[in-house]
């Protein structure tokens, strides 16, 4: 059985989990795409009030090779939000909002190689203008770095602060990481993963974990699809979602 | 039934035997018979490998294409006038003895010289107006194949960190020919062959950089 179970090589770039960001950048000329959609369901309270939601994020993500480090980065979310929140106890406020929640373009430079000691590193800036529902300016940056810590797991992560020019210019920490288990390399790669978002301004800790599973199917080329549920880790998070995506390398 | 149906299922999701790592253009029938042996050898059966490197030792026939392919004997012959390497006689002395590990090594070693191969052709292309660069990449990937089909899947499950590196060594490589840099794609074709030698564990006297 094991004879037909290998599996051939594919380019690192479509095996990113859906939340964590690689430092591997696609080839010249070339560009990678990935759509998604993220579900996430909260009910608990935050303060004082009760809250029911239910979020969509359809985000739309594309790189492209613009050197052998370095890439170009443009990013789309689609936002669809309804919300219950309990103001007295027999008065509820409904919202309900959808739109284009964020347009995003950066650029991403790789500027370490993995090797036996060193990880693969590499920094990525971004600049999200007052578009769609975003009434104001955001920008970004981000630490990533990766490595094959053995042959079978690799593990990427990610540090970033982001920074919103409103009144009370609120600012973030953002962090992620994963454990890739190359079951079949580079053909079946269960993973879990781990994505928090510290807001300072509302003083709020989200963190999430996602069981997540990604397959090269074999019948199309340079193609990924993935599966993750995320599990909320505290108050401040959705209590669970789904999560999925399709990965090409053009 | 059940287990057939199981087993089916699985090939048809878990296994790529027709994509590899960034393959662009042809795998010869030669090559596909060599991953056939080098897998069945990983997986630990050596009387089949051998059997089955011993069908193509000889040049053989392919009827869809109606067209006689060059087989182990002639291909390692060819490429040991060409390096001056003993690759023939460690070929045949492999499966003389049904030796799975050296006959492993030798076909490896064929593979990297195939490219090789392909490299000084495409290097004796540097200055001539006649070929385009399109024409110069079809070379480039020709010998490319080699390491991406052959050599680079097992390189990922037991070593992905020189996996990555030779990968991204050999995307170098190509941005320096596009780039019409051949001085310096000619210098990394040396570093290129150390890694290869050094990953796999290979004999191989030194060759050179370029045709003769």
């Amino acid at each position: 059985m094991l004879f037909f179970l290998v599996g051939d090589t594919f380019a690192a770039h479509i095996l990113e989990p859906l939340g964590t960001e690689i430092p591997a950048t696609p080839p010249r000329f070339r560009a990678f795409t990935q759509v998604g959609h993220d579900y996430f369901r909260f009910r608990g309270r935050r303060g004082e009030r009760r809250i029911r939601s239910r979020e969509s994020v359809s985000p739309l993500e594309i790189e492209f090779g613009l050197g052998e480090r370095t890439q170009l980065n443009l990013e789309w979310e689609i936002l669809w939000e309804e919300k219950e929140v309990e103001k007295h106890e027999d008065e509820v406020e409904r919202v309900r909002v959808m739109g284009l929640e964020e347009f995003a373009f950066g650029i991403k430079h790789r500027f370490l190689d993995e090797t036996r000691e060193i990880p693969d590193a590499a920094i990525l800036l971004e600049y999200a203008p007052p578009f769609g529902l975003k009434k104001t300016h955001e920008i970004g940056t981000l630490l990533l770095a990766s490595k094959n810590i053995t042959p079978w797991l690799f593990v990427p992560i990610n540090l970033g602060y982001g920074l919103e020019n409103n009144s009370a210019r609120s600012h973030s920490l953002i962090y992620n990481f994963a454990f890739m288990w190359r079951l079949i390399p580079d053909v079946l790669v269960p993973l879990v993963e781990f994505n928090g978002k510290r807001n300072f301004q509302e003083l709020t800790n989200e963190i999430m974990a996602v069981p997540e599973v990604i397959w090269v199917p074999p019948f199309i080329k340079n193609v990924s699809l993935k599966f993750g549920v995320p599990i909320g880790l505290n108050s401040d998070s959705p209590n669970w979602g789904i999560r999925f995506g399709i990965s090409k390398l053009w | 039934m059940m287990l057939t149906l199981i087993w089916l299922i699985t090939f048809l999701l878990f296994t790529s035997p027709i994509l590899a790592h960034e393959i662009v253009g042809e795998v010869t029938p030669l090559m596909e018979r060599i991953k056939t042996v080098l897998l069945l050898i990983e997986n630990n059966r050596v009387v089949d490998a051998v059997s089955e490197a011993a069908k193509v030792i000889n040049d053989f026939p392919i009827p869809e294409k109606k067209s006689i392919e060059p087989g182990l004997k002639s291909s390692s012959e060819r490429v040991d006038r060409l390096f001056g390497t003993d690759l023939h006689k460690s070929l045949t002395r492999s499966l003389q003895e049904k030796n799975g590990e050296a006959l492993k090594s030798s076909l490896q070693t064929l593979g990297l010289l195939l490219m090789l191969e392909k490299f000084d052709v495409l290097q004796s292309t540097f200055g001539k107006k006649e070929y385009s660069l399109d024409a110069q990449r079809t070379i480039f990937w020709l010998g490319r194949n080699y390491f991406s089909y052959l050599l680079e899947p097992t390189l990922a499950k037991t070593d992905p960190i020189t996996e990555q590196a030779l990968d991204r060594h050999l995307t170098k490589m190509l941005y320096r020919l596009e780039d019409g840099k051949w001085r310096e794609f000619i210098q990394l074709r040396q570093p290129l062959v150390e890694g290869i030698v050094k990953a796999f564990n290979l004999t191989l006297p030194k060759v050179r950089a370029g045709p003769p």
